[in-house]
């Protein structure tokens, strides 16, 4: 492992103690490690900064997906008891789809 | 508010409200892992769409050894892979910059060229440094998941996300020389357990 991958390893918080005292020791009294560490932080930050996801983010888009997920799966499931069923049981109404359910919550 | 593995257990025995909970529990987190592998609004969708539906069918063969979540990551990172290959699309290299219209943005102008540029760069990367990377910095997930969800020993996953740090790292020293930033910024407070050392940042 070279020195850059202990000073990622000690920033994600992947170091067992007796090296974490170490390397506290190190950020002290040495310059091009104390650098080191800031830039391996810098650099996450940046990424954060830069997720692509909120470049095309849509919050308002968010219910509708929600819907179309449930509707999807409720046709699923509708499909599969149609192939499974021969025909109308008699006495028993169609269960009502738990989205009118999910929309009264 | 029940736990994952006991939403999922309620799922397996026909309860779709336990369903619908899940979804919108996870469904952000996806749509984000989809927005960055897709690239688009409209794929991305699609992609969490069919990932959940994938779920459910699926959730009967789920066996509980891993989080819901994980299982979860794995069908979408999947799917968006599968739905990259048949649309034939490559990674969108570099992002527009839109240019400042005035003197006072230079600094916010200069902070979205370094965003572009890191995503570019991102893009450059090897897919399985890529996705370490991503899902550490961008999801906060533990190694232990990474390797979990990239099938992959934990070692490994390690591995995948140190070298792209360090590339991305390495380009970004380079590139940030035409930007005239260089590290007289401001202090950056860094608390290690009790201890707190300031550091040129």
């Amino acid at each position: 492992m070279s020195k850059e991958d202990w000073w990622i390893d000690f920033v994600e918080g992947e170091m067992g103690a007796e090296l974490k005292d170490d390397m506290l020791h190190l950020l002290k009294k040495s310059n091009k490690d104390r650098e080191m560490a800031a830039s391996i932080l810098r650099i996450r930050a940046w990424l954060k900064q830069a997720d692509p996801a909120d470049r095309w983010w849509r919050e308002d888009k968010m219910t509708q997906l929600t819907r179309r997920i449930l509707n999807e799966v409720e046709h699923k499931v509708t499909d599969s008891h149609e192939q499974k069923s021969s025909g109308p049981t008699p006495g028993v109404s169609p269960r009502k789809g738990f989205l009118e359910k999910r929309a009264r919550l | 508010m029940k736990a994952d593995l006991e939403l999922v257990r309620e799922v397996k025995e026909g309860n779709r409200v336990a369903f619908a909970e899940l979804v919108q529990r996870h469904q952000k987190t996806m749509m984000r892992v989809a927005l960055r592998m897709v690239r688009d609004w409209d794929g991305a969708e699609d992609v969490v769409q069919e990932s959940f539906i994938k779920a459910y069918q699926g959730m009967g063969s789920f066996a509980e050894r891993s989080s819901f979540r994980s299982w979860l990551y794995q069908i979408t990172l999947n799917t968006a892979k599968n739905r990259l290959r048949s649309h034939k699309r490559e990674h969108v290299g570099l992002d527009h910059v839109t240019m400042a219209t005035s003197a006072d943005s230079e600094k916010r102008m200069i902070a979205d060229d370094v965003h572009s540029l890191l995503r570019a760069e991102v893009d450059k990367l090897p897919e399985r440094q890529r996705m370490a990377l991503s899902l550490r910095i961008f999801d906060d997930l533990s190694f232990k998941e990474i390797a979990h969800i990239m099938e992959c020993p934990y070692d490994t996953a390690k591995a995948n996300y140190r070298h792209a740090l360090m590339k991305l790292k390495s380009k970004m020293e380079v590139e940030l020389k035409n930007f005239n930033i260089n590290s007289d910024g401001p202090a950056m407070w860094i608390e290690f357990g009790a201890q707190s050392m300031e550091v040129e940042g």
